[in-house]
């Protein structure tokens, strides 16, 4: 494969075959300049990322944190009135102190709404805390009750609240407890992590469940975990064969939730004993949801499968409904409906006892990641979506249409 | 229409290039102890053998092409100022002799979808951060054993970061370098033109340092691929020429002596050593007592293995 193998090529002052090869000898020049190219092309730079615009609704508010880094209060039902009204607040710190990629949906408590962010090439995160009645000319600063971490390790995953404690797992392996009204760390846990190469793989990209004092998260060792919140301590660990970003559920004594080895588990709470698994053909990303009896869930194949909370071992799916596209973003229930994004943009609504499509599915064509959000029934209920352009939107499901529409963009 | 165009040729290129180049990596660490760099050593020496056929034949061009070099010289004496006959005539020996003037070029091409192709999967392939892991999973085989559980990969091996160029920016470019260099050196046939001996030391050198100053901003799982690639057609080029083309002088041309044999494939005739001179040039046929024993030793190494194979012919 010799490079110099171009200049044997015979020569002459300006024969025709010879301008040719020439010309042809420009080839491997210009096909080196393709690469470099290609290596500056935004989509090839290593590290790059922009958040999936995640949200929470609460109170018929919708939180959001934006692919520009900041953060957004907006009325959910002036919205739908007027969509040029605007957010209630903004969070806009400085270039200095920008938050980085936000992906986990925030958590809301009665005072303060939190979010996690990441510095994926600083191999850091933030950890914010903000008023949800923080003043609206004040968009940069934080406020006296306000506060802001920074962390090791970058924050992929959604913070929990469980009894005035903050939750959130980091991409350093570890999961944090914060004390939520002062931010002070009260303890740390660390994941054993799976010996790769000459470090370890520890990552913890799903957002912690918390029920009886314990909170459950997956990490990317392929463990699932349940630690106490009291006092940090495991309470047990389970392997899977695959790395688990998907958020646990926990439905009565069980936790539900798939791994990259394309199986879904349900394990006892207490003692991680297998309930029952079921075995699909893409990955599990997106967490379950239940209404108590029946547990939906949608793998990376595009299948929507519905179990029964207490199903046997073997027993198949009460239904499946085949999507066609991946689905990421954690489907939301409403009513008696299952509103399900795939990440092609594709927005289903499903009967919950059937699976059928109970209207013609929209296709936004803009990729959809995050979790959905859902506030309300009947003709107020409403699903609340952002995608990775940093559009959020507010669907309708009575009327089956998009409400309104905000573009957190600048 | 050239949306659709450009829809068509990346379809082509995800689906023929890409798609099957992720996978293989991800096999390959699957069952090499989740050692990407491992993985990727193996991949460049499957690479390298499933285009050994271009490689072989592409020594049996520049052989040819080689023993081609003083009839080529002839015809431009022969023909100096018309340009469109001396253009015909050489086409005309070209054919004759069965050189194909851009075979050469088939193997060095085929290293540039490989190279653009390893770099977008080795992106791809160890996601740092959440969109890329998803992209991936959309890029992997379902049928393919292991691939989805080996997910995620660690980019370790050595002291290298595979997804990033080399921390100590200085081991990996050297190595893309010199093992560049080297092979360029091992493959290089010595030219009777003064104008093609130029540009052959500048190739020589140019692509050396291109190639090491661009291992310093580009992963280094691509770099690795680089020096293994490069040692791998070393050892290959090696059983054909032996070491001496390492220390030919760049200088060194051919000279006329192929009126006896014009067997432009005939593989011990065109060697080029034989009929080498001192660094006086194409006409200069006095030669300094240096190259002369190199000559010399080369001519006895080729005589060896002509010994070599007759008796394993005669076995």
């Amino acid at each position: 494969m010799s490079i110099s193998s171009v200049s044997s090529f015979p020569t002459s002052p300006k024969p025709a075959a010879s301008r040719k090869l020439r010309l042809l000898s420009l080839v491997p020049a210009i096909a080196l300049l393709a690469l470099a190219l290609a290596a500056c092309a935004p989509g090839n730079v290593i590290g790059t990322a922009e958040g999936w615009t995640p949200v929470t609704a609460s109170d018929g508010v919708v939180y959001t944190g934006t692919r520009d880094g900041n953060v957004l209060a907006l009325n959910a039902q002036e919205m739908d009135r007027d969509e040029r009204i605007g957010p209630i607040w903004e969070y806009k710190p400085r270039e200095e102190n920008r938050l980085g990629s936000i992906f986990g949906p925030p958590a809301v408590s009665d005072t303060h709404v939190y979010l996690g962010s990441a510095h994926t090439d600083e191999e850091t995160g933030r950890l914010l805390a903000l008023s949800r009645n923080r003043q609206a000319d004040n968009r940069s600063q934080l406020q006296q009750d306000e506060w802001e971490k920074t962390i090791e390790g970058a924050l992929v995953g959604g913070p929990v609240l469980a009894d005035g404690r903050l939750i959130i797992g980091s991409e350093d392996g570890r999961l944090y407890c914060f004390d939520a009204a002062t931010g002070d760390r009260l303890w740390t846990f660390q994941t054993q992590g799976l010996l790769m190469g000459l470090g370890k793989e520890r990552r913890i990209w799903s957002t912690p469940a918390i029920a009886n004092g314990v909170a459950y998260f997956g990490a990317m060792d392929g463990y699932m975990y349940a630690v106490s919140i009291e006092s940090g301590q495991e309470v047990w660990k389970f392997k899977t064969e695959g790395a688990i970003v998907s958020n646990p559920l926990v439905v009565g004594n069980a936790v539900i939730f798939g791994s990259f080895d394309r199986n879904l588990y349900a394990l006892n709470a207490s003692n991680a004993a297998v309930l029952w698994t079921y075995s699909s053909d893409g990955w599990w990303w997106a967490g379950p949801v239940s209404d108590g009896e029946t547990v939906y869930a949608a793998d990376m194949g595009g299948q929507v499968l519905a179990f029964p909370v207490d199903r046997r071992d073997g027993d198949p799916p009460l239904w499946t409904h085949e999507i066609g596209y991946i689905v990421n973003a954690t489907p939301v229930l409403v009513d008696d409906k299952l509103v399900v994004a795939a990440k092609s943009g594709l927005v289903s609504v499903l009967d919950v006892d059937t699976g059928t499509a109970e209207e013609v599915p929209l296709d936004l064509e803009k990729d959809i990641r995050a979790s959905l959000a859902a506030s309300g029934s009947g003709e107020l209920a409403r699903v609340y979506f952002g995608d990775v352009d940093g559009v959020v939107r507010s669907l309708d499901v009575d009327r089956w249409r998009v409400s309104w529409t905000l573009e957190t963009r600048e | 229409m050239e949306y659709i165009l450009a829809n068509l040729f990346t379809d082509i290129w995800n689906q023929g290039i890409l798609r099957p180049m992720i996978n293989s990596l991800v096999f390959l660490y699957s069952v090499l102890f989740s050692n990407m760099g491992l993985s990727i050593i193996a991949f460049t020496i499957i690479i390298r053998v499933l285009t050994t056929p271009l490689t072989l034949r592409q020594i049996r061009q520049m052989r040819a092409m080689t023993a081609l070099q003083p009839k080529m010289q002839k015809l431009r004496d022969k023909y100096k100022g018309d340009s469109k006959r001396l253009s015909q005539e050489t086409m005309k020996m070209y054919r004759e002799a069965g050189v194909n003037p851009i075979g050469c070029l088939g193997p060095l091409l085929i290293q540039f979808p490989i190279w653009i192709g390893l770099f977008q999967a080795l992106v791809q392939t160890l996601p740092t951060n959440p969109d890329r892991l998803v992209a991936l999973s959309e890029k992997l085989y379902s049928w393919v054993p292991n691939v989805h559980e080996a997910i995620p990969l660690s980019s370790d091996f050595l002291w290298l970061n595979l997804a990033e160029p080399d921390p100590t920016n200085i081991v990996m470019p050297l190595l893309v370098g010199a093992s560049t260099w080297v092979q360029q050196k091992m493959t290089s046939m010595p030219s009777a033109d003064p104008r093609q001996q130029s540009t052959q030391s500048m190739m020589l050198w140019m692509m050396p340092i291109m190639l090491g100053l661009l291992s310093m901003t580009f992963p280094s799982g691509l770099a690795l691929y680089w020096v293994v690639s490069n040692v791998v057609g070393v050892f290959t080029q090696y059983p054909i020429t032996g070491w001496e083309p390492l220390f030919r002088k760049s200088s060194q041309p051919v000279t006329d002596d192929t009126d006896k044999d014009d067997d432009a494939e005939g593989e011990e005739n065109s060697q080029p050593e034989e009929e080498t001179t001192d660094d006086g040039g194409p006409t200069d046929k006095s030669s300094n007592g240096k190259n002369r024993r190199r000559s010399n030793r080369s001519r006895n190494a080729r005589a060896r293995r002509r010994a070599r194979r007759g008796r394993s012919r005669s076995n």
